[in-house]
Order: C-alpha cells, then structure tokens, then sequence
C-alpha cells in the first residue's frame, strides 16, 4: 500500500494540475489572507485621547457583534426605515449579490414593518417597541418574504448586518484575547483556515476526481481490474495519496505563516503559539479536504466522469460559504470565520465547530468505503455503463 | 490443470454475445479464431472475471469464476487494447502492477521485472515512457505485464499485432514455452500464430460454437473440400458466385484461385491438402459442421 501511495504522489507531482492548485491556494493566501500588521503592537488599539486629530473626529475600533435583544430590534428598525428612504435593498444572489429596487408597495411595506416594531420609534437614543422580541422576529422574516427572500433581512444574513462600533475598552479586551488568549498565531490561525477553507471546499476536485477515470482514459482499466489487489486497497491508497499532497500544499503555507508571525513577534517580544496555523489546518481546513476528495471519488466512480463533480461542487460551495461566520450545520462544509480574533465568540461556536469537522471525518471515511465498494463492482462489471442503458438493466 | 465451460450464454440486451458455449481447455496453448465480432473478447473478458456472464457455469481449475479474488490470483490477461499510464516509463509500468499483483518485497520484484523485461526484449527500453513506445514494443510491455503474477492460465488478445517477423517468432516461442504446465489462450485473426503454436482451438462465429478440438481434426474437417484452379478473370467472377474463394494469386494473365467446394468446381481444380487457414474459413463460411 505505501508503495501504490508514494507511486500516486509521484505521478502527482509531475501534473500540471498539482502546480495550477498550489498557484490558486497561493493567490488565495497572498491576496486574502496575507494583510498583515508590519508589528504586533499595531493591532493595540489607540486611546481616544491620542487621536483627537482623526480626520473624522471619532476614534474607530471597528465594530462588534451585537448581543441585546433590544440593541438589535434597534438597529433593524432603523435600517427598515433607512431602506424605505433609499428604496433598494441587497439581495444575496447564488453567485453574486444585488442591489434590487423597491416598488412603492415594497417601501409601504417596510414603513409599515417598522411602524409595527415601533409606533414612536427612538427616543432619547433607545426605541420604544411595541413587540416582543419574538415578535418582532416574525415581522423581519415577512419583510424578507416581502422583498423576494434572501435579503439582508433574511435570518441568515441578518446578523452580519447588525453591528455596533466597538468602544475603547472593548478594543483592548479584543486585543488582549488576540495576545493571552489566541497566543496571536490563534485568531490569525482562524482566519488562516477560513480562507484556505474556501480553496479546499472546491479546487481538490481538479486533483482528485480524475485519479480513478485516469485508468479507462488510458486503457489501463483492463489490466488493473484483473489483479488481485482488493478494491479497499486500491481505491485507499489513491486517496490517501491524494490527500496528502493537499495537506502538504496548506502546511507549507501554515509554514510560512507561522514563520512570518515569529518575525513578527520577536519584534515586540510577544510569544505565540508555533502549532496554530498547524493545528487549524489539520482540524478546521482538512476535514474540508477530505470529504471533497472522497465525494469526488464516488461521483467518478459511479459516472465514469470527472467532470460531473463540477457542478456538484459548484452547488455545494456556494451554498457553504455564506454566512461569513456563525453557521456550522451539517449543511456546511466549509465553515467560515471570517474574522481575526473573537475568541469569546469562537468559544462559544467550538462545540458546534467540532462536531461538524468529526461529522465531516466520518462521512468521509463513509465516503470512501463506498467507491471501495461501488469500484470493486464495476472492477467486474465493465461493460455495465449509464449509456449502455438497456444492457445495465439487465445484469 | 484445466477450464471448463458449459452452457455459457451472455446476453446484451436482447442481442446474444455468446450463445450456449460448452468447452474444455486443457494444458498447453490453445487458439480461439473467429471473425470480428464473434465472442472472442466477450469470452475472454469473461474468464478474466471483468464481466459477468448471464447463465452457465465457468470452473477453472475447479475455482468457480464468481470467486473472482482467487481467479485474478491465477490469471494473466493482455488484452488486444493494452496500453498504461503514458507519463510511466517501461521498467515503472511492470513494477507499478506488480504491486496489484501483491508480489513482495520490492527485491523480489525488481528482479522479476527485470527478468520479464529480458524475457520480452525490452531490457534496455526500460527507462522509455509508454507513450513513446513502438505498437511492437507496447505488445511486448504487454506481454510482460500479463506473466508478472506467473499465471496459472494466461489469455492473450491479438499478442502478435504490430510485431515484426522476428519479434513474432520470439513471442511465440515464448508463449509456447510459458505454457508448459500451463494454459496459455491465444485469440487471434492470424491462422498462422494458431498454426504454429496451438495443439487445440476453438471457433466461434456470431456467438456460436462451430469447432473445438485438435488443429489435426480442423484440417480433416476439409479434407477433399479444398481446390486449386488457374482461371480467367470471367471463370473467377462465375466461380465466385458459385463456390467461397479462399485466395487469388495472379499467373500472368490468369489467376491461380484457391477455393472450396465439395465436388470438383471446374475442369482445371486440382483437389489439395487443405491449410488450416483453408479450414477454418470452410468453418466459418459452412457456419457448422
């Protein structure tokens, strides 16, 4: 089996397809991940009293999540209330999103909406609802049926909107976490396996879903279904080959990044964790990698194509990558965490994090125990084809 | 050592790739002829456990061939479309099925790989890619590939297309001394590979069984049925719409003209020992006999 695994990775190394990968991951992790501070004591936030000469006039923190029911019922009523006025709205598209323009029955609706929250509105800085918080729940969810769903009011885009700026003392919390917490490599680490993760939800399948086609494309189909090697074996050893070059590929970058955030350290005097971006690669980017390689194996095997994969992964990765952080239900495959720090929040998110990464494993292992099996069949079956209809039908 | 095959049949649909075979292949090698489109690559692809026949019962060596682990144990197939990895070199190629073939450890199988590569005349190709190879030195990669397990029962498709002369004569030499002890199934279109090498073999025709047996019986078969005959070119058109043509050899205006028929066909025939390439097209073109 070592022998059919360094043999695979051997003939992966001299495909182009290998290099085009490593190149895509590489653009990913240079244009999206690699903003980096030129020192750790940049990400200190700044008193307020020291920047007086903001050109705004207002220090920024940037922005944190908001958890008060009534903060939240807030800011929504005044973002109905804002989009009536502008008359457009953001529609998150399949692929892209849009700005829609909104019919006067549309802009009625959402002053109407607003008015149902709140009939005075705000007052003296805070709003006086006349709902529940349930309540107003079910106003939003119609105002997003209203306007055509998945809207930025649709339950799962909302809470990207509803932010509030940070204050000062936050800010250093935030900060602080980064450095005790996070030991720094940690929420960059996050952030790091939230990029990589959107190239693994996808680009594998450009390695992987032509390993088991590559034999019939050959005509070397023949000759390998006859020896007497088991299908487990077979179909294992391509796969874990496979993914071992993926995972090569994301640890060389999680090399660079901890090796750049060493630099970045010994400047300031600040220890970090050296296994982070290590760690978030093996437990939060390779589950990803996994179950992509092992779906892809099944659907080649049972379609005798590679290129069918395409447009089931197409499918699978848009729906995955939104929202941007916060959703880890078995519906997600990638699962993002677009953002540096928050470990508080992270916390509270692990155990859900961590039973879709090990639900992720095993529907894998599941996975390729079943092309094992499909592959053995067709191993014996060659002449059974989806486009010899008439003749599968009868074996 | 030995296959039997009774009552074979494997349907596609309503089409009927073979139809009710029965036969018994015993040591040695042994020819399987028929035109395109007979059976033969079925039959093959069958008893090499790549598809599943629709009735009858297959043994070999007494293993039944829905125990498809322990028949691929014993079994070496080339088949007439062989070809591997391109970006693979020779030596690479052998080594990497050696491996699905479980020949441990690696010493033992470079050294049988490398005796393979003497064997077949590729020793000092082995470093050459697959896709630079030659159609001759791609039967012969072939070839090699289909003795690493050292089968039992080797089924070979078409071995000697594309070979040189000299090649064809080293490659059946070498399947005649492979198949001491063994059973080596040759299918192919040249009668001549058959003639020279087999001591049985089989016709099919359409799915059909229409001969097995000894190549001495197949040529008994036609005795007094072969003639030679110099002809014009209007006798031959007459003749052909009579009698089945085997051959035409032009004799300076005339043509000497080989062909069958039960009774003398013209004045000029003159009855001959038949070939067994004269048999087996009397074979195929009677449909039975």
């Amino acid at each position: 089996m070592f022998f059919l695994i360094y043999k695979e990775i051997k003939y992966q190394l001299k495909s182009i397809i290998l290099y085009i990968f490593i190149g895509v991951v590489a653009l990913f992790y240079f244009t999206q991940f690699f903003h980096l501070p030129s020192n750790i004591d940049d990400l200190e936030p700044t008193p307020p009293e020291e920047i007086s000469d903001n050109m705004y006039g207002l220090p920024s923190y940037g922005v944190t999540s908001v958890d008060d029911p009534m903060l939240e019922m807030q800011i929504v009523y005044s973002r109905l209330i804002l989009t009536a006025r502008i008359g457009q709205v953001l529609k998150h598209g399949f692929i892209i999103n849009k700005q829609l323009n909104l019919t006067d029955e549309q802009k009625d609706f959402l002053k109407y909406s607003a008015n149902k929250i709140s009939s005075k509105g705000i007052v003296e800085g805070k709003l006086v609802p006349n709902v529940t918080y349930k309540e107003y729940k079910e106003i939003i969810k119609k105002v997003d049926e209203e306007l055509g769903g998945n809207t930025q009011f649709n339950e799962k885009y909302i809470s990207s909107y509803i932010n509030r700026p940070k204050t000062y003392e936050e800010a250093i919390k935030s900060f602080e976490d980064i450095v005790n917490k996070d030991k720094i490599t940690g929420a960059f680490g996050r952030i790091f396996a939230d990029y990589m993760g959107i190239t693994a939800g996808i680009f594998p399948i450009f390695l992987s879903a032509f390993i088991l086609t590559r034999d019939k494309r050959f005509k070397a189909h023949e000759i390998i279904y006859n020896r007497n090697i088991s299908s487990f074996k077979y179909i294992l050893s391509k796969y874990i080959a496979v993914n071992i070059i993926i995972l090569l590929c994301y640890l060389a970058f999680a090399t660079h990044a901890t090796f750049i955030f060493s630099q970045l350290a010994s400047v300031s005097n600040y220890s970090i964790n050296y296994f982070s971006f290590y760690y978030y690669t093996l437990t939060w980017v390779f589950p990803t990698v996994l179950f992509v390689t092992s779906l892809s194996f099944l659907l080649s095997i049972v379609f005798n194509n590679g290129i069918v994969t395409l447009p089931v992964f197409t499918i699978l990765w848009f729906i995955s990558l939104m929202p941007l952080k916060g959703e880890y239900g078995l519906s997600k495959y990638v699962i993002r965490f677009n953002t540096v720090g928050q470990y508080d929040n992270f916390i509270m998110w692990q155990g859900d994090i961590i039973f879709n990464r090990v639900a992720y494993l095993v529907v894998s292992i599941i996975l390729v125990l079943l092309a094992s099996l499909i592959w053995s069949w067709k191993r014996g079956n060659i002449d059974a084809s989806p486009k010899n209809k008439f003749y599968f039908s009868k074996i | 050592m030995s296959i039997s095959i009774l009552n074979l049949t494997k349907k596609y649909g309503k089409k009927t790739a073979l139809n009710n075979i029965n036969l018994n292949i015993n040591e040695g090698m042994f020819g399987l002829l028929g035109p395109n489109g007979a059976g033969k690559t079925t039959l093959m692809r069958i008893l090499t456990t790549l598809i599943k026949k629709t009735d009858g019962i297959i043994t070999i060596n007494g293993i039944n061939i829905e125990r498809k682990k322990d028949i691929r144990k014993i079994i070496g197939y080339l088949p007439q479309d062989f070809s591997f990895y391109p970006s693979m070199n020779v030596y690479e190629t052998l080594d990497y099925l050696g491996v699905l073939c479980n020949i441990t450890p690696a010493p033992k199988r470079k050294s049988l790989v490398i005796e393979l590569l003497n064997k077949v005349n590729l020793y000092q190709h082995k470093k050459v890619k697959v896709k630079a190879l030659s159609g001759g030195m791609k039967r012969r990669l072939g070839i090699a590939q289909a003795l690493l397990n050292n089968p039992q029962i080797l089924i070979v498709d078409e071995p000697t297309a594309g070979l040189d002369p000299e090649e064809r004569l080293r490659l059946r030499n070498l399947l005649t001394d492979f198949s001491n002890k063994r059973i080596v199934i040759l299918s192919t279109h040249i009668v001549e590979d058959i003639e020279s090498t087999c001591e049985n073999l089989a016709i099919i025709k359409e799915g059909n069984l229409l001969f097995s047996g000894k190549v001495g019986d197949l040529t008994e078969k036609a005795k007094d049925s072969v003639w030679i005959a110099t002809l014009s070119i209007d006798s031959l058109n007459e003749i052909k719409n009579k009698y089945p043509v085997i051959s035409t050899v032009s004799e300076g205006d005339l043509l000497k003209t080989r062909l069958l028929s039960h009774k003398k066909p013209c004045e000029n025939a003159v009855k001959i020992n038949p070939s067994i390439e004269d048999a087996y097209i009397k074979v195929v073109k009677d449909g039975e006999i």
